[in-house]
């Protein structure tokens, strides 16, 4: 495999071997099933424990399993020839779905259906307090659990039996349960590992190696971590107690969080930096080890149901452009609190651990801001340039660090200290809780030219299946301004509905899947003593993510050109094309108007295109993304007025009134009393522009656009330009992102952009992200997946494994083509034929054919 | 009439290793005074270029037939004739083929026009965001074409990069009168000149080899920062004693580093595109080994030698 020479020594070398080997077998065998797995619901003592009691009780058992002697699977207690890092976090991703212990009973599990949630529903991504971890050890988090419950007990008779006060005193004992939960894995792993030491046929160094190993796991996570070794793995341990209880969690800014661990034992002299980066390049494989290189055996190892995913299910992800999303994301760089550079000594062996492994995940993400290093920007350029991987992503500081200051609901010192989870998302630092919820925007407009409907070409639905209220009828929309304000108001519905549906979700969560271990290392929730999914944190951040962009903002141009400039056509006529998919592939027998149709398509698609630095098209971009923003801003009023205004002090009956009518109406709190949480609970919207991995599954349900897409073809990679319309280099993409004012956007709005591996250099790289910097973009991934001829040969050979004409084995020499998938990096021999074709068309591949 | 104040091109790559320092953005101007045997883009050679036709793209709907006043094109037993001679470039064919409307991919359209004229500083600004991220990285390279024919156009464009600091290269042929250097090389950081000593058989349609030595001669006194490029063709321009003449003249203006081409086999593609024959026939590859050959030859003279891919 070409991944060979990767790792900065043999021993690294050789566990990305069994990495990468194992990636091409069938997994199926190593997952916990079902039936493997004990079910608390069934239980008759159960029933009447607390949920979040239940929950931390599952998590024990899960934990138990994984470390049990001949228990389901012998991956569990396995460790590697060579390993420095140990545990084993079991299979699962995003798109595999995960599989944990039931704790619902039948009943609840019914009515749980009812609002698409299951144990297995997550909201919000986000990212843990790591540094309490170090700090504190789960010693300390259950000091503080104990007080909090001598804090209970101290109460008077009557204190003791509020509400609060009796879930409080149960969040605490679930706490407990699940440090102890944790502190047991790792001294089980502490026994295994001695036991090893003791085998005859290894070597003395590696038996020193696995004693201090076995000194280390029966001394963390439960003790403070005090050198980096230490420390490696206590947040090891956690990041798989979290994975292996359907926290798809983040690793934060683990340069900051383990530089103090760094020098100690840099300045103690117990490793060297080369020592250092090799137990980091472990750390990293011991994250990436579920990794997935064939869809051979993918089928037989989805474990997603309806309820798996967040917010308002189904279910509804891109799966296989997802089995290896495990939203592990680590930041470095950035600032510090007070706006000081943060780059330190582990922020360049991060990055050379990435550059190093060239693995897609754990994903590093660099924060850049003006002040920062050259030589960081220089190393960054290299990683990218080396790593193979398309890492790291770079974040910009200017533009995102103002868009939550914008949020006077934040404070300042905290937007310096952003982090990423998920995908890309924005979020606070181990401080806040995170949901999103998102607006295609091509339906939106389908909406504005049919009335509220969608561009259907069946007519079960007479004009198309309603997905809003009945809007003007394109005949009447005389001008240009007339079609933005249709626009606006549909707009505004689809805002409206996913704000309010965040705070419906939100009040539904924390009754199904509470994660007491989670919140012990997230904000507020310990010192509050109430689950994260229970308000338990001070912040909140709600994203509202605006798919396809630039095909809507590609589309206004196109319909302010051809509609209203030259007036060749009306917009009925639009209508009926895009409804017809331009005559193409098209059911319907009059052909009559296929000519016009043919040639309307032909002068949509040679419009001006977004990210060529055409100002027709870009100032369409820059009113979307205002009325966009402006949207949110008016929802957060209104959801505000909703959910958060306090009735009982107000003193005008009228506005009660209105308040108690808005809330009935909105199906929340029945009564129309305020929301009964101790403390102020508020969702931050903040607004994002991207797809994701989805990009062709948005744009799969769409009807043909005015951008001159087809019916059902993706729609564009997240905020980049679409797939194959950037002519003018990068340097125009990253130019038309000048006038956007994209620091309003807190979510992030990320670019995606590939290079052909012949036309890099570090140079150009450098300049890239310098005038990214300057010009205002807030996210933007700079992939090099290799020369447009390797790429077109692995699209071959996929070609022939799909047709049964070649081998599996054939693919393997493949396996190191790491390419964007939107959301993350992933191995492109896994991907979808149209996730290919997609990447392939960004390349310029089967379409620049005299290159 | 020749607009001496807009700039013809017809192609631009936007990212190119292989021309000149760095990573490259490479303006293709179109118009040649040459008609090398070996050139793979013979339609940038006309003042501008003829209609192309990609056979592969075109489904035969022939309603480039009923809108031509000028009748270039006609069926023939399902084959498509074009008339390239009696074209006048009006482009009313291609607006009427739906298969020529791929603004972005001009290869994939069955009929296209690939010049553009267009004022140095509009071009200035189109490529400016490119070339922005280029002062260090690379540059502009202005090729051909002959680009030195539009030299006083060009030199507008030039002093426009100059003015952002966006390092310059120009590759030429330099069978020009040296008079067309004597301003613009003011604005250029270096120079890719081709020198190409061709036996006499293909002498006729070449460079005037005189001319461009003493253009040579005369260019280096201005600067030394001068690529020498030599086409590698089979039968043409790979003798030792052509290789030993490249060495006498770069000896005596004291230069020292060469790029050789390689011949590329897939140069038909624009024939075809164009209607008609490539005249070179036969295997004009050389082999590694015979490059190697060439490459010592001038190693030993203590010219530095790179080759570059196909």
């Amino acid at each position: 495999m070409k991944t060979n020479h990767r790792g900065s020594t043999l021993r690294v070398q050789q566990l990305l071997n069994i990495m990468y080997e194992r990636s091409f077998t069938d997994r199926t065998h190593e997952w916990y099933e079902k039936e493997e797995l004990p079910d608390l619901g069934k239980d008759e003592n159960s029933k009447n424990r607390s949920l979040v009691l239940r929950r931390s009780s599952a998590l024990k058992k899960m934990l138990e399993i994984m470390c049990m002697e001949n228990g389901p699977n012998k991956y569990g207690r396995e460790i590697k020839d060579g390993e420095l890092i140990v545990g084993n976090i079991p299979m699962g991703s995003l798109g595999f779905g995960k599989t944990f212990p039931n704790y619902l009973t039948d009943e609840e599990k019914q009515v749980a259906y009812f609002s698409s949630r299951d144990i297995t529903s997550v909201l919000g991504h986000n990212a843990p307090n790591y540094s309490r971890l170090l700090n504190h050890g789960l010693k300390g988090i259950k000091e503080r659990a104990r007080k909090g419950i001598l804090e209970v007990d101290s109460l008077d008779d009557k204190q003791k039996n509020n509400v609060f006060q009796k879930k409080k005193k149960i969040f605490y004992e679930a706490i407990i349960e699940s440090c102890n939960a944790v502190i047991s894995y790792a001294k089980c792993f502490s026994d295994i590992l001695k036991t090893k030491a003791q085998q005859k046929n290894i070597t003395k160094e590696r038996r020193d190696e696995l004693n201090e190993l076995a000194r280390i796991c029966e001394y963390v996570p439960e003790n403070p971590a005090r050198g980096f070794h230490e420390a490696l793995q206590s947040i090891y341990f956690m990041h798989l107690a979290f994975h292996a209880s359907n926290s798809h969690l983040s690793l934060g800014r683990l340069d900051q969080v383990l530089e103090p661990s760094l020098q100690y034992s840099l300045k103690k002299g117990e490793i060297t930096t080369e020592r250092a980066q090799e137990l980091m390049e472990c750390f990293f494989i011991k994250c990436a080890e579920r990794l997935t290189s064939t869809m051979k055996y993918a089928v037989k190892q989805d474990f997603a149901d309806f309820a798996t995913g967040m917010g308002n299910s189904p279910f509804l992800v891109d799966q296989q452009a997802t089995i290896n999303q495990f939203m592990q994301n680590i930041v470095i760089g950035g600032q510090t609190k007070d706006g000081k550079d943060a780059t330190n000594q582990t922020t360049y062996l991060i990055l050379d651990t990435c550059q190093s492994l060239g693995i897609i995940t754990p994903v590093v993400n660099l924060r850049l801001h003006k002040n920062s290093p050259r030589k960081l920007i220089e190393k960054a350029a290299n990683a990218a340039i080396n790593g193979n991987n398309g890492l790291p992503i770079i974040y910009n500081d200017e533009a995102i660090i103002p868009a939550l200051q914008l949020d006077k609901k934040l404070p300042k010192e905290e937007t310096f200290d952003y982090i990423i989870d998920g995908c890309w998302e924005v979020l606070l630092n181990g401080k806040c809780d995170f949901t999103y919820n998102m607006v295609n925007m091509l339906e939106v407009m389908e909406c504005t030219l049919n009335r509220g409907a969608l561009l259907s070409s069946s007519n079960m639905f007479l004009r198309g299946s309603k997905k809003s209220f009945l809007s003007e009828k394109p005949d009447n929309i005389k001008s240009y301004s007339e079609f933005k304000q249709v626009f606006e108001e549909q707009l505004e519905y689809f805002v409206n509905k996913v704000c309010m549906q965040l705070y419906d979700n939100y009040c539904l969560e924390g009754s199904v899947t509470p994660v007491p271990l989670f919140s012990s290392l997230l904000g507020t929730c310990l010192e509050r003593g109430i689950d994260k999914t229970s308000g338990g944190c001070e912040y909140n951040l709600g994203g509202v993510v605006y798919i396809a962009m630039p095909n809507t903002a590609n589309a206004f141009a196109s319909i302010k050109k051809w509609v209203y400039e030259e007036k060749k056509y009306t917009l009925t006529q639009v209508a009926e094309a895009l409804r017809n998919n331009f005559g193409i592939n098209n059911n319907n027998p009059d052909d009559s108007k296929k000519e016009m149709w043919t040639e309307m398509l032909k002068l949509f698609r040679s419009t001006p295109k977004f990210g060529n630095n055409d100002k027709y098209v870009d100032k369409e971009m820059q009113y979307l993304l205002d009325i966009s923003y402006n949207k949110i801003q008016k929802a957060e009023k209104l959801c505000d007025d909703i959910y958060l205004s306090k009735v009982q002090q107000m003193t005008d009956e009228n506005e009660k009134r209105r308040i108690r009518r808005l809330r009935r109406m909105a199906g929340f709190q029945n009564s129309g009393e305020d929301l009964n949480y101790k403390y102020d609970f508020s969702i931050s919207f903040s607004a994002g522009c991207g797809t994701f991995a989805q990009y062709a599954m948005f744009g799969s349900g769409c009807a043909a656009s005015a951008d001159g897409r087809l019916r059902g073809e993706p729609v564009a990679p997240n905020f980049s330009p679409d797939s194959g319309t950037a002519t003018h280099g990068i340097g125009s993409v990253i130019e038309s992102m000048k006038d956007l004012k994209l620091d309003k956007y807190a979510l992030g709005a990320i670019v995606d952009i590939c290079i052909p591996r012949e036309a890099y250099s570090q140079d150009l790289l450098i300049a890239a992200y310098d005038k990214f910097i300057e010009s205002n973009g807030s996210i933007l991934s700079l992939t090099i997946p290799d020369s447009k001829n390797r790429v077109k040969s692995a699209y071959e050979v996929c070609q022939a494994v799909r047709k049964e004409e070649a081998t599996q084995e054939e693919l393997k020499e493949f396996a190191d083509l790491n390419v964007r998938v939107g959301g993350w990096n992933g191995p492109y021999i896994t991907l979808t034929d149209i996730q290919q074709v997609d990447y392939n068309k960004r390349l310029g591949i089967n379409v620049d054919s005299e290159n | 009439m020749e607009n001496l104040n807009k700039i013809r091109y017809f192609n631009i790559d936007w990212s190119s290793k292989n021309d000149g320092k760095g990573v490259r953005t490479v303006i293709f101007l179109q118009g040649c005074n040459l008609k090398c045997p070996w050139c793979h883009s013979p339609h940038s050679q006309p003042y501008t270029s003829p209609i192309l036709f990609n056979k592969q793209n075109c489904i035969q709907c022939k309603k480039c037939v009923s809108i031509c006043q000028q009748n270039v094109h006609s069926f023939k037993s399902d084959t498509h004739y074009i008339n390239i001679d009696a074209c006048t470039s009006c482009g009313q064919c291609i607006e009427h083929c739906n298969q020529s409307q791929n603004i972005y991919h001009n290869s994939l359209n069955a009929l296209n026009l690939p010049t553009t004229e267009i004022t140095p500083e509009k071009l200035f600004n189109k490529v400016l965001p490119q070339l922005s991220l280029l002062s260090n990285a690379g540059g502009v390279t202005i090729s051909g074409g002959e680009p030195m024919l539009q030299h006083k156009a060009l030199i507008q464009f030039l002093k426009l990069c100059k003015s952002k600091s966006i390092p310059t290269t120009i590759e030429t042929s330099a069978s020009v009168p040296f008079s067309y250097f004597s301003d613009i090389h003011k604005y250029v950081d270096d120079w890719l000149f081709g020198l190409r000593p061709v036996n006499n058989t293909y002498a006729k349609n070449s460079a005037d080899f005189n001319l461009v030595t003493n253009n040579l001669n005369k260019l280096s006194r201005y600067t030394k920062s001068i690529t020498i490029r030599v086409p590698l063709i089979k039968g043409v321009t790979d003798s030792s004693e052509q290789i030993h003449t490249i060495i006498n003249i770069m000896h005596k203006n004291r230069l020292t580093y060469a790029e050789l081409l390689p011949f590329n086999p897939y140069t038909d593609h624009y024939y075809k595109a164009m209607g008609i024959e490539l005249s070179l026939k036969g295997e004009r590859s050389l082999s590694n080994k015979n490059i190697n050959k060439i490459c010592n030859q001038l190693n030993k003279a203590h010219i530095k030698t790179k080759v570059l891919k196909i």
